[in-house]
Formats: C-alpha cells, structure tokens, sequence
C-alpha cells in the first residue's frame, strides 16, 4: 500500500486554515465570511482525520464537530435575514448597532 | 495508484481554495466551496474514514451549501448590480495568513508518522454506530439535543424576520 505520506495532509490543513482567515479577515460580505469560517473548520476536521488514521474516536469527534457547524449556519443564516431585514444590507460595515434606540 | 488520486484531490482543493480566494462573487465562492468540501470526502475515503466522508458529503455538500445559496439568494439584489463584493484590510489579512501559514507549518515539520498503523478496517459503520449509543452516550445525546434547539431557533428567527 504506497500511500501518500499523511504530512502533505498537514499542510493541506494549514493552507485551508490561512486562507479561512484570510477570507474571514478581508471580504466584506456575509456569505463570505461564513465560507471563510467552513474553511477553517475543514482544516481543524482533516487535521482530526489525519492524526486519528486507524482510530474510530478521531471520526467520532470530526463528525460531531461538522453537526455543530451545521447548527452554526443555520443560526448565522436566520440573523443574516434579521440584519437582512433591518438594514437592507449584507455588508458587514454597515452594520454598526444592535438595536435602534 | 492512490497516490495519484491523493494529488487529484489535493489539486481540486487547491483549485477551489484558489477561487475563494480570487473571485468576488458571492455565489462562486459558494460554489468553490462546495468543490473543496467534496474533494474533502475524497481524501476523507483515502485516510480510511468513510462514516466521516460520508457524512461530509450529505451534511457540508448537501446542507450547508445550500443553506449558504439561499442566503446568498434572500440578500442580495440581482437586478442591475452585480454580486461583487469589496475587500477590505487586505495586507493584513495576508500577512496575518501567512504568519498562521509559516507557524503551523513550523509545527508540522516537527511531526513524524513513522509507525505503520493498520489501517483496514471492514466494519467501521458498524463501529462508531455502537460506540455512539456505548462509550459516547452523552456527548451524542448532548449534541442531537443541541442540533434541535439550534433548528428550532433559527426557524423562529427567520419566522419574526418574516413577519414584521
């Protein structure tokens, strides 16, 4: 079995991590920056999946660490429509209170 | 032969990563991601992971994407504009990446996978499926409860947005 050495998974993971922040950091848009965070959270899962070859617990974790992303979207996505609603926008500098007094 | 197919799907996550990067509309970068997440299940398969690949595909591929296409869809204005969106703080965006790019990678050169793990496992699903009601009982009922007031909420989010 001439598999890949799994270090090359390693720094997959780190290249997905960087450019999450990176997205996360610099656009301006909700959506992107929700794509940005799925990045991140893909880097940290093929990390688990990586180090944990051979191990059930390792897929266990990664598989309850996507569930709780899925309830992060669905909740993001609800206040998106809030902010949506509110503010005509889905540019996250325009969004500057939480509440109108 | 499996090396092969590792590089193709390194190369389609690259790709994808590529694009997120590089473009400015919202529903590419979604339609990027969802290349990364699948071609994600693929290496998933290849590390001997198939529940993990499985359930990447049905819940990221089949879930996420679409919830991320409907915002993408609900909030923006497609008549007359564009989808483009601008960017902000870029060099220091890049420049923190790059700092968190060469720290891991500094962390990662000091890892060695030198012992052989058996990696063949015929029953895996059958597995993690009696490990989830055994050794992880509470952490999975802990995380079904959670997924349920999570749905819950946002549905009653989304439903006052709609009403007002």
């Amino acid at each position: 079995m001439n598999e890949l050495d799994p270090i090359y998974h390693l720094y997959l993971a780190a290249v997905l991590f960087s450019a999450g922040v990176f997205v996360v950091m610099s656009k301006r848009n909700v959506v992107f920056v929700l794509v940005g965070i799925e990045l991140i959270l893909n880097g940290a899962n093929l990390l688990i999946a990586t180090f944990s070859r051979g191990n059930l617990n390792g897929q266990i974790f990664a598989i309850f660490s996507i569930v709780l992303t899925v309830c992060e979207v669905a909740v993001a996505l609800a206040i998106l429509l809030n902010i949506y609603k509110k503010y005509t926008t889905s540019n996250l500098d325009e969004v500057r209170e939480l509440r109108n007094e | 032969m499996i090396q092969v197919v590792q590089y193709f799907f390194f190369i389609l996550i690259l790709i994808g990563v590529g694009l997120i990067l590089w473009t400015k509309n919202v529903i590419h970068a979604v339609y990027s991601l969802a290349l990364v997440l699948v071609s994600l299940a693929g290496i998933y398969v290849l590390l001997n992971a198939e529940l993990l690949a499985i359930v990447q595909i049905l819940l990221y591929a089949g879930g996420v994407v679409i919830l991320l296409v409907f915002g993408v869809m609900m909030t923006s204005r497609m008549k007359g504009r564009t989808l483009a969106t601008k960017s902000k703080n870029s060099l220091v965006a890049l420049i923190l990446s790059v700092a968190i790019f060469t720290s891991l990678s500094f962390v990662f050169s000091e890892v060695s996978f030198s012992e052989r793990i058996e990696l063949h496992q015929p029953n895996q699903v059958e597995d993690i499926g009696i490990s989830f009601l055994t050794d992880h009982i509470v952490a999975f009922e802990l995380i079904a409860f959670i997924l349920l007031v999570a749905l819950v909420g946002a549905a009653y989010l989304a439903k006052i947005s709609s009403n007002e």
